[in-house]
């Protein structure tokens, strides 16, 4: 409807804005056309089993060894301030597996597995021992929904970029926006042994196509659900939004602002930069407010095109956008060991 | 573009071509105004204060604007504003470096050998014209790399202002035996013809390329004698491609942050085919400016709608403008799908499209302005003051006590004829249909032959004016054909007996279709046929329609013109009466004479985060690659595609500054308190857009090239060394 609002308001959009809009729904009652695509089973358990809450944000899984990506700002608001101090703010990389962070406090919790138990006897219910269940009743108190929800209690850090770089400009709600908001952490189930997983979303290197649909895995408090919308563009400042914003306007920013303020890159980033390809797509929008924070943004094939980490209004989520990603991972952290466990599933283990 | 449009609305009386087709505009000349019976009124007995409380506004010092004259420079408020002591010599000096180019920019010389450096976007016109067979140099740009190689630009011209006297007195004494307001602006006006006249003959004498124009200021409060020199060999030096000098197009038109190279430079020669020598030009400045910086922008403004009266703003905001802005809008959406084809026909369509698309964003740009009520309000406020002081004087309540009044009626009676003028919104235009602009074209031209007394050489012209309309493809008509009749539907009413005899029941589209499939009209060369054997005696399917149509389109135009004769009448006594009162505290309405505006270079809050103040190349090469797959607007020519590593793409590019510009501006320096230059005003922001009813300076802008820019791009891009030789500054 906003978008349709626009495009009536204000003709320059028109031809740059589709009829489409976003939409949601509930896990427990999937949609037989999201957006112009019949999701089967497998498909909606990977988006359900492959996304985590991590106290009030989303993180994705991204690799069979339970390493999983999140928005940085929403990371920065769940981190206990007392033992965070040093890395929130210049930032913290895990060079090798032993040296990721335990995060105190910080669990996440995934959705294993949900079932209609209406009418059923407590005692006819099956349930396993490690796993934590919860009843939520439908909107209309016609259908018990049951979640069986694994908590893990061992989250550790492996990526926080600089906040400098994550907060660049301090632009909350803005775009064109140019933020490399993302971090990365790791599941663990028991000390030193991270989750195995055959349910995760692929990294890509590729941007998301101007009015593709791509589709987010939320998990709020109660019911996971769903978000469907297409990558798109606005009407803003008389002119319309980029599909994706580049390294290269981050660049023009800093200088532009006399590399002072919150438009001020670290001089780490200044000097690296010169080898990086700048023009790697960093931010785009999907039509429609994000999911949730750190929600993972993946097409139909379950690709991970990005991460959502910011809402525009009511009518846009701002997304840190994977092959972004990939550049700085590679050219400012030479983070070769992430990259290969992102790209061949290749875990560096110690003594391997 | 604009230069077209102009003609035809001088020839046929037309009074609605769309304004502000770019920051650079035709600026039509005052008309002198009919007498036009003044209705006996009588003055309020009290005045009453605008309901305006609610939006705490206050009436600013330079709501009018800062377009500040060469006749009353501002050395007091320089000197307030900028602690700059400005002397005579320094506005000497800014003066003489400034030119006008052509008929509707501004220019400035800046190099001793009278380099001229202006927008690309000014020089359009002429790079088309210079390029010789296959070539197209709007498409690849051009570079003199030897002065031989210098393109003359064939009636391109551009004038410097060399002196300035005060002529008041003479011309007031010819009004001063005369009894009546009207006959006295007659008198006045006819005197000031005659000094120009005899004026210009005194400086021919010395010098054939003098010419002396009086320029009347505060609508007669005061007349100046500008004495120009005109350079009429004008060389093209160099121009960048289109696409860079237009980077964004369409969409970032009147946007920032920008990212633009709208840059171009000429060469004035002499008689004897030299390049001028000149000691009246701006040094290039050697180091960029930055925020917080005054700046000074001297150019050639056109007009504004500042000095008019509320009820004025309320029937533009209420009235004109969303009725035009529809028709704008529904113009676009038909030419919109032709547009980005790579042929003849295609590039017809662009260029109607970018004027009309252009005329839709600023008129959008300015209502949204007049939907302010804060806006409003402070024009209210400002109405009221000059109001209150009329009252307060006996001899001013007399002459201009119903002033305000009469305008309110004026207006009145222009909003029962609104819906019938719309549906003529700019027919007879490139905006809309060709086939029926040819039509009416052929209409007007047979009907002068059928009087018999009229000058051969008028004929001649409006035939070669109407010759020169272009071909769109046919599908475009039918459409545009289509929509207008669509448009008379729905002001007259299905059973308008005009309306009926030119569709005869059918409806629109079937009217417009069999018409472009049987009309001759369509093609140029057919319509130049029809033209030469007879127009209305053909018996083309066109002949019926314009036939049924015009006479209902020249009584609507009649009754247009007989509001905007007395409203400019109006208008006029409105300007005296504030002459009266405030004198030259605040500068008169602009002119497209030679201003100086003064401001600060400044980023501003928008999008709910802060614009820099300059922009750098790193955001040009951001938006070649964030926007390919939206179109095609934000391509880089080949060369620029990969820079060479010497090119430190941090420089400065645009930048945004708080100096007063509109329509003309285009192409003017822009001066640091030394007058030198450090960029080239090329637009305004889309907050600048309600400026031409309320000078505001908190968010809009007017965005220039940044000095810097144009120089790296000449060296790193262009290797462009002979113009860099001519302008950098000596070192020392």
């Amino acid at each position: 409807m906003q978008c349709a609002l626009v495009c009536i308001v204000a003709f320059l959009a028109a031809p740059f804005c589709g009829a489409q809009d976003y939409e949601r729904w509930m896990f427990e009652e999937p949609p037989v056309d999201a957006m112009g695509f019949a999701p089967d089973e497998f498909w909606l358990e990977n988006a359900r089993l492959g996304a985590l809450q991590l106290s009030a944000c989303v993180a994705a899984l991204v690799s069979a060894d339970g390493l999983a990506v999140t928005s940085a700002s929403c990371l920065r608001t769940v981190l206990d301030p007392a033992t965070s101090e040093d890395y929130a703010v210049g930032g913290f990389l895990a060079a090798a597996l032993e040296e990721e962070l335990k995060l105190s406090g910080l669990s996440a919790r995934q959705i294993a597995g949900l079932r209609d138990i209406t009418g059923l006897e407590d005692a006819d219910i099956s349930r396993e021992p490690d796993l934590d269940y919860q009843v939520v009743p439908r909107e209309d108190s016609t259908i018990l929904w049951e979640y069986a929800l694994a908590d893990y209690h061992d989250v550790r850090l492996v990526l926080l970029p600089e906040a400098a770089a994550t907060e660049f400009g301090a632009e909350d709600g803005v775009y064109p926006r140019y933020s490399v908001d993302f971090a990365f952490v790791r599941i663990y189930v028991s000390e030193d042994v991270p989750l195995e997983t055959e349910s995760y979303f692929a990294w890509t290197e590729r941007a998301a196509l101007l009015d593709e649909v791509v589709y987010q895995t939320a998990i709020p408090q109660v019911a996971p659900m769903l978000t469907a919308g297409p990558a798109h563009v606005y009407s803003y400042n008389g002119t319309v939004t980029p599909p994706f914003t580049t390294f290269y306007g981050m660049l023009d920013l800093h200088h532009s602002h006399g590399g002072s303020g919150v438009w001020t890159l670290p001089a780490r980033w200044l000097s690296r930069m010169s080898a990086m390809d700048l023009s790697s797509p960093l931010n785009f929008t999907v039509a429609g407010p994000c999911a949730q924070s750190g929600a993972p943004v993946f097409s139909r094939d379950l690709e991970l095109l990005g991460v959502a980490f910011d809402d525009v209004g009511e009518t846009s989520c701002v997304v840190a956008a994977a092959p972004g990603v990939l550049t700085v991972l590679r050219n400012i952290y030479g983070a070769d060991h992430i990259l290969q466990e992102l790209e061949y599933q290749q875990l560096s283990r110690p003594n391997e | 573009m604009c230069v077209r449009w102009a003609l035809l609305v001088v020839l046929l009386g037309v009074g609605c071509a769309p304004t502000a087709v770019e920051t650079a505009r035709v600026v039509e000349r005052p008309v002198i105004v009919e007498e036009v019976n003044e209705r006996p009124m009588t003055p309020p007995a009290t005045l009453e204060e605008p309901a305006v409380d609610e939006f705490d506004v206050d009436v600013g010092r330079f709501d009018g604007g800062k377009m500040w004259t060469f006749d009353n420079p501002p050395a007091d408020w320089l000197k307030e504003a900028y602690n700059l002591d400005a002397d005579s010599a320094w506005f000497a000096r800014a003066r003489r470096g400034a030119l006008r180019f052509g008929s509707n920019c501004s220019a400035s010389f800046v190099s001793a050998s009278a380099l001229i450096m202006t927008n690309h976007h000014c020089a359009r016109e002429s790079i088309a014209e210079v390029s010789q067979d296959e070539e197209d140099l709007l498409e690849v740009g051009f570079y003199a790399a030897a002065q031989e190689d210098e393109r003359k630009v064939a009636d391109l011209f551009v004038e410097q202002l060399l002196g300035i006297e005060d002529v008041t007195a003479r011309v007031h004494s010819a009004s001063r035996i005369v009894r009546g307001d009207d006959e006295r602006v007659r008198a006045r006006r006819n005197k000031a013809s005659e000094i120009e006249r005899a004026l210009t003959s005194a400086a021919a004498t010395q010098d054939s390329s003098l010419r002396v124009e009086v320029v009347e200021l505060y609508s007669g409060g005061r007349y100046a004698a500008y004495t120009f020199r005109r350079y009429d060999d004008v060389r093209l030096v160099m121009a960048p491609e289109k696409r860079i000098g237009y980077f964004g197009g369409d969409p970032d038109n009147f946007t920032y942050p920008r990212y633009a190279l709208d840059v171009s430079f000429f060469r004035a020669y002499d008689k004897d085919g030299l390049p001028v020598t000149t000691s009246d030009y701006y040094r290039w400045g050697r180091d960029g400016v930055g925020a917080g910086d005054p700046v000074f922008v001297v150019g050639n403004p056109g007009s504004t709608s500042r000095l008019g009266t509320v009820a004025q703003l309320q029937y533009e905001r209420d009235y004109a403008l969303p009725r035009q802005i529809q028709a704008l809008q529904r113009r676009v959406a038909i030419l919109r799908p032709f547009v980005g084809f790579e042929t003849d026909a295609a590039n017809a369509v662009e260029n109607v499209f970018f004027s009309v698309s252009n005329s839709f964003k600023a008129l959008t740009g300015q209502l949204e302005g007049l939907k302010d009520d804060t806006l409003i309000a402070r024009r209210s406020a400002g109405e009221y003051e000059l109001r209150e002081a009329i009252f307060k004087s006996d001899s001013l309540s007399a002459h201009y006590g119903t002033l305000f009044q009469n305008m309110e009626e004026l207006q009145l009676s222009k909003r029962a004829e609104a819906q019938r003028a719309a549906a003529f919104a700019f027919f007879g235009t490139e905006a809309g249909s060709h086939v029926l602009m040819r039509a009416l074209y052929g209409y007007y031209y047979a009907s002068l032959q059928r009087r018999g007394f009229v000058d051969e050489d008028e004929l001649a012209n409006i035939r070669k004016e109407a010759l020169a309309v272009e071909d769109l493809p046919p599908e475009v008509e039918e459409s545009l054909v289509a929509v207008r009749l669509e448009e008379l539907r729905e002001a007259l009413g299905t059973q308008d007996p005009t309306f009926r005899g030119i569709t005869g029941g059918l409806v629109v589209d079937t009217v417009a279709a069999h018409l472009l499939a049987a009309t001759a009209v369509k093609d140029s060369a057919g319509f130049a046929e029809l033209l030469d054997a007879g127009f209305l005696g053909s018996d083309d399917a066109v002949v019926p329609l314009i036939n049924g149509l015009a006479p209902l389109y020249f009584a609507v135009q009649q009754q247009m013109q007989s509001f905007n004769s007395r409203e400019t009448l109006l208008s006029g006594r409105l300007a005296q009466a504030r002459f009266a009162i405030y004198g030259e505290t605040t500068p008169p309405d602009a002119s497209f004479s030679l201003r100086l505006a003064d401001g600060v270079v400044a980023g501003y809050s928008y999008n709910n985060t802060f614009a820099p103040a300059h922009t750098t190349f790193y955001g040009l090469y951001d938006h070649y690659h964030a926007y390919r797959q939206v179109s095609r607007e934000w391509d880089l020519p080949g060369r620029w595609l990969t820079p060479p590593s010497g090119f430190d793409l941090s420089t400065p590019l645009n930048l945004v500054s708080t100096n007063d510009i509109t329509g003309g501006n285009s192409g003017s320096p822009l001066l640091n308190k030394e007058l030198e230059i450090v960029g080239l005003v090329f637009d305004g922001n889309i907050e600048s857009l309600p400026n031409v009813y309320l000078f505001t300076d908190r968010v809009a802008r007017a965005v220039s090239v940044d000095a810097q820019g144009i120089v790296a791009a000449l060296e790193h891009i262009y290797e462009a060394d002979r113009i860099l030789a001519e302008i950098r500054p000596p070192r020392d």
